[in-house]
């Protein structure tokens, strides 16, 4: 097969917002997908230093946050949202998790990434301006087509299993 | 464009990356058709993850060589086309380098004794079945990405999805008219993208060393390794190539990198592009 595939641009350096973030679902819109036709009751619980030693103890994950947002559903499943973060990304997740304590469904709500750039200030930005100028696109929005080696999940992961402990440990009906 | 449903983005961990599905027309229930291409997903996952002792690739690598192992047609499909890019590209692409991977802790999987050095054109690969006769390790995630990228893809479509795009980590395809923007990330900081240009219905996977590199005797390397002397590549230039498919795509990355040059002649017999990107220094 020899397909024309595509005129080439000369490569220009675009620079992404430097706090973009893509939102994916709400709080309520993931709410409604994971336990559909179902009311959620806010559970808010802070957990213990007890807890927090228990959760780490059984996940290997250490807790950030005491603070659990959590909603219980009507069927006595469990809705809880958490931020993970890795070393340029900062996650946040929705995970129901059933009566039994069986993960029902995971939704990635938002995503976002920092490299540090926006400490650099505007002497490291002006230099790019004017490359930007002269591309076809507008690039003032979100960028949505990233080419880019894997950025691994091992952190969403990770919480996943923090959550599930934090359900064992704190949230169980 | 006729009224359709509104655009929808979803990601979820998949793939060991985040695979993000987009839609932006649908005639069908958008709802489903994400159901749909990220169960895909799934399945590829399930059936050619080798960090998955239950997946059919780990029971390829563990029984092949002693008998002939069942293989669901997406598996068969796979090993088919990697045989056939090991060809066309002299033996670069070769996923049986994972003796080697595992050797430098990219991978965590068990190696059967003797299967250093195999190559995936010891494989036979039949209707169905396949199997080896010597010890062989796959590893199939040079292409199964961009594979099931394209089951992804082709999920959305056949429930009616009419434009969108489909991400697993960096390995994207692009479908319907509209022409989409594409940025590739600097391989020397990689907050910042290149504007490639403006695509459509095309594939477009990028190998590069910011997200996974491992430290090594003469410093840091990527999970890409030269079946030609079983050493992986020094992190460095990132490659971006451009495909019809993306599992073409994601297997070519590898082998244009190993290569050396910008545009080897397999890889216009292949219908492919390649973008070679040094990296600025970061200001």
């Amino acid at each position: 097969m020899r397909a024309p595939l595509l005129a080439l641009a000369a490569p220009a350096l675009v620079l992404t917002q430097p706090a973009a973030a893509t939102v994916y679902l709400t709080t309520e819109q993931a709410q409604a997908a994971l336990f559909p036709g179902q009311a959620l009751a806010p559970l808010p619980v802070t957990l213990t230093s007890a807890q927090a030693d228990a959760i780490e103890s059984q996940s290997g994950v250490d807790v950030r946050n005491k603070a659990v947002q959590a909603w219980r559903a009507a069927d006595g499943g469990t809705f809880i949202v958490d931020e993970v973060l890795g070393k340029h990304e900062y996650i946040t997740i929705a995970l129901a998790i059933s009566k039994v304590g069986a993960v029902q469904g995971l939704e990635i709500l938002e995503y976002k990434e920092s490299y540090g750039h926006e400490v650099r200030g505007d002497d490291w930005r002006a230099q790019f301006t004017g490359k930007t100028a002269a591309s076809p696109v507008k690039l003032d929005k979100d960028i949505t087509n990233i080419s880019g080696a894997t950025l691994s999940s091992k952190h969403v992961t990770d919480g996943v299993r923090r959550l599930l402990a934090t359900w064992n440990v704190a949230l169980k009906p | 464009m006729s009224p359709s449903s509104p655009e929808a983005r979803r990601a979820r961990p998949l793939l060991g990356t985040l695979v993000e599905l987009r839609v932006d027309a649908c005639d069908g229930d958008i709802e489903a058709a994400l159901a749909t291409a990220f169960a895909a997903v799934a399945q590829v996952q399930a059936l050619m993850s080798v960090h998955d002792p239950a997946s059919e690739l780990s029971r390829l690598n563990r029984l092949g060589h002693h008998q002939p192992i069942r293989l669901h047609p997406w598996t068969a499909e796979v090993l088919r086309r990697a045989q056939a890019l090991h060809q066309a590209t002299g033996g670069l692409f070769d996923p049986a380098v994972a003796p080697v991977l595992s050797a430098l802790d990219f991978l965590p999987v068990p190696v059967a004794a003797g299967a250093t050095g195999g190559s995936i054109a010891d494989l036979v690969v039949g209707d169905g079945m396949a199997s080896s006769g010597r010890p062989l390790c796959l590893d199939l995630g040079g292409i199964a990405k961009g594979f099931a990228v394209d089951q992804a893809v082709a999920a959305l479509r056949r429930a009616g999805a009419r434009a969108g795009a489909v991400n697993a980590g960096g390995d994207l395809r692009l479908f319907g008219d509209a022409p989409q923007p594409v940025v590739v990330r600097d391989p020397a900081d990689p907050g910042r993208h290149w504007l490639l240009g403006e695509f459509q219905d095309i594939a477009i996977a990028t190998s590069a060393g910011y997200y996974a590199a491992r430290p090594a005797a003469g410093g840091p390397v990527m999970p890409i390794v030269d079946p030609r002397n079983g050493h992986a590549v020094p992190v460095g230039p990132s490659v971006t190539v451009l495909a019809g498919d993306c599992a073409t795509a994601d297997a070519l990355t590898k082998a244009v990198m190993l290569d050396g040059g910008d545009s080897p002649a397999w890889l216009e017999d292949l219908g492919a592009q390649a973008v070679r990107l040094d990296g600025q220094a970061a200001a």
